[in-house]
């Protein structure tokens, strides 16, 4: 009795039924992180003032996500920071040829805020989304804008990614009766435009691979007002290419490898490398949801062009329109261990994280120099977390 | 031996569950939208909910035309195909007849209660279009029950496959979609009830894809005088079919799976051939306990 094309009549109806826009989250999570990041001492025989301590930081973190509507989802982050300790204001290189390096005394008291809102618009096939981030210190004031996009083409497998944004920085310096430097970095500002255009590609059902490309151009007050004789340029072009691959693999309850490369060089000379390499493995136990993640990464630079431990002298007659003495413009190199952990019950996920960061000359291997950069801090940081979904 | 990720819910009324192997991190989140697709549908489609599309249109009945967006339109071309391919059985309208059908009151109702509400069942006097649907009699009702559920979970399939899962299943209340074959591909075990004995698979199959579901007269029901009055219900007479106790099909899609195991049910005896003739894999359980079974090639 039946006509025989049912099967294909209700098929064809069911296949033109069209596919909703990408599903937006609706998922209201609030979460908070407390950080710890200490600074292991310096080493004593190699600083002029009797003060080793390094910075001690306190990060608390609330993030609050939220559905705005069918499309729209919402992303918000306050944070605050206590730092306390003390920061190198200089290292040179003493009579003898050794270097030296010089504390600010255990004064450095500041806290930090942070505020950030992110609205992401959900397509069909792609997102749109905006970030505002605000962020004030008492000798710091931040302004960041930036738009993001994401298009998915060729069946989902392939995705574009872009992004854009700017910043604007004004600086006040603290005490600037203590220094010419402080007094003529009041005021001044700094400012960056970044672009960063990507693609993530779909290999196989087991690994994804992303690539892309950065330039930030950074302007204005570069320099660092709370060291001697830090004269920096006041343009920076810097140039990132980056690669990012995951390997999901069937082990235990579920295993990924994620492996990242970073490439980076500016036009004052810097280059550095990154390797990241992180096991993600996820193990469930009764009814909780465990993911152990350890990680290594390796990181190296070389020194910027006018990276110099050499102190300006009167006798001389010139100095050099460029210098600075910062750890962060020298060669070294740096290790860094680390696990996360994450455990999951119900409407609840609790964090522990733990990292341990080493940076020394010689691990630059390549291209370091003769000049030692006894600034190069080690430290460690401790992350305690809990999510919950509402 | 790999792990099984299991995520569990209730929406539709179900329980539901994903069921996958893979990365748990990444897993997690897709669980999340996958759910999240599942309750989208839910909440739109819902009688049941005061806020939901289908309440709305209904609330209209015989006032004015509702504003419908592409994925319903889909949705009422597709009620229109399972109307023309099922000569009116399968009619989306006879959700109505619930008011006269209580079974937990296991009592029967009277006949010019039903008769009052076949008036009210007609599919065929709906009118609708790319952009809005109008039913025109006050008290008509659009009821999605027959295929909102199969619906969901072919898209929540579909939201991991997009997202590049591929070894898992769907479970919503026992519609079945395969999201893709076990990583050995060893198949996924899946138990058809035995209709006798509910708790129990009369059958145990191995899906590599596609999807299955069962349409049977245990779901609800009530006996009276050791006669079975099951939830499925013959649009033009209001009163229920009485000739299979389960029918479960496969095809590829849950939502087509879905339909056809309906109309097989609402065929009554005709369903044997026509099912034979649909060469669709079946396996069809009358209320005498006979079965008759194709499986796939």
């Amino acid at each position: 009795m039946k006509k025989l094309n049912t099967l294909a009549a209700l098929s064809g109806a069911a296949l033109s039924i069209p596919v909703p826009a990408e599903v937006t989250p609706t998922d209201e999570v609030i979460s908070y992180r407390y950080s710890s990041y200490q600074e292991a001492e310096s080493p004593r025989e190699r600083t002029a003032t009797l003060e080793t301590q390094r910075y001690q930081i306190d990060v608390h973190q609330l993030a609050y996500r939220l559905p705005l509507n069918d499309d729209w989802y919402l992303n918000a982050d306050l944070q605050y920071e206590t730092l306390s300790g003390a920061s190198p204001t200089q290292t040179y290189k003493n009579d003898e040829g050794r270097s030296v390096l010089l504390m600010s005394g255990a004064s450095i008291e500041e806290q930090r805020t942070d505020l950030k809102l992110s609205p992401k618009r959900y397509f069909k096939h792609g997102t749109a989304g905006g970030t505002f981030a605000y962020s004030t210190e008492n000798d710091y004031e931040s302004l960041a804008l930036g738009v993001d996009g994401t298009l998915d083409i060729f069946d989902k497998h392939t995705t574009l990614i872009g992004s854009l944004s700017k910043s604007v920085d004004t600086l006040s310096p603290t005490e600037p009766e203590l220094g010419a430097a402080r007094q003529a970095a009041d005021g001044r500002g700094k400012q960056s435009v970044s672009v960063y255009e990507g693609i993530s590609q779909v290999i196989n059902k087991y690994s994804v691979l992303q690539a892309g490309i950065g330039y930030t151009r950074l302007s204005g007050y570069l320099s660092d007002p709370y060291k001697f004789q830090d004269r920096r340029p006041d343009n920076r072009d810097q140039y990132t290419f980056s690669a990012n691959y995951r390997h999901f693999a069937d082990i235990l309850d579920g295993a990924a490898l994620h492996a990242d490369a970073r490439l980076y060089r500016d036009d004052w000379g810097v280059n550095s490398q990154t390797l990241e390499v992180k096991w993600n493995q996820g193990i469930n136990f009764w009814s909780l949801r465990g993911i152990f993640s350890p990680k290594v990464r390796y990181y190296r630079q070389n020194e910027a062009d006018f990276y110099s431990l050499v102190q300006d002298s009167a006798e001389s007659g010139s100095v050099p329109e460029f210098k600075s003495s910062d750890y962060r413009l020298s060669s070294y190199g740096a290790l860094s261990f680390g696990i996360e952990n994450t455990i999951s019950w119900q409407q609840w996920a609790f964090h522990l994280d733990y990292n341990y960061y080493m940076s020394r000359e010689d691990l630059a291997i390549l291209g370091g120099t003769d000049d030692e950069t006894p600034a190069l801090v080690n430290f460690t940081t401790f992350t305690l977390g809990v999510d919950y979904k509402l | 031996m790999i792990g099984i990720v299991s995520h569990t819910f209730n929406a539709m009324a179900s329980p539901c569950r994903f069921l996958l192997q893979g990365d748990p991190a990444v897993l997690k989140d897709i669980c999340q939208l996958a759910e999240q697709e599942v309750k989208r549908i839910e909440q739109k489609y819902s009688r049941y909910n005061p806020d939901s599309l289908l309440t709305l249109i209904n609330n209209n009945a015989g006032r004015k035309p509702i504003t419908i967006d592409p994925e319903t339109n889909g949705l009422l071309n597709y009620a229109q195909q399972c109307y023309e391919q099922s000569d009116g059985l399968f009619d989306i309208t006879s959700g109505i007849l619930r008011q006269a059908w209580d079974f937990k009151s296991n009592t029967l109702p009277s006949q010019e209660n039903i008769e009052a509400l076949l008036p009210l069942i007609n599919w065929a006097k709906v009118t609708w279009s790319a952009d809005s649907v109008f039913l025109p009699d006050k008290g008509m009702e659009l009821d999605f029950g027959g295929f909102g559920k199969e619906y969901a979970a072919d898209k929540a399939a579909e939201v991991f496959q997009r997202h590049g899962i591929h070894h898992g299943l769907v479970d919503l209340g026992g519609d079945i979609r395969i999201i893709g074959d076990k990583i050995d591909q060893s198949g996924w075990a899946i138990g058809i009830r035995d209709p006798r004995q509910p708790e129990q698979a009369i059958k145990t199959l191995l899906l590599h894809q596609g999807a299955m579901t069962t349409s049977g007269n245990y779901e609800r029901y009530m006996d009276i005088n050791r006669q079975r009055y099951c939830h499925i219900l013959n649009p033009k007479t209001g009163w229920p079919i009485n000739h299979w106790a389960s029918v479960s099909i496969m095809a590829s899609q849950c939502l087509v799976a879905g339909s056809i195991a309906t109309m097989a049910m609402l065929f009554e005896k005709e369903s044997a051939d026509w099912l034979q003739t649909l060469q669709v894999p079946h396996l069809a359980i009358d209320i005498n306990g006979n079965q008759i079974m194709l499986t796939e090639h």
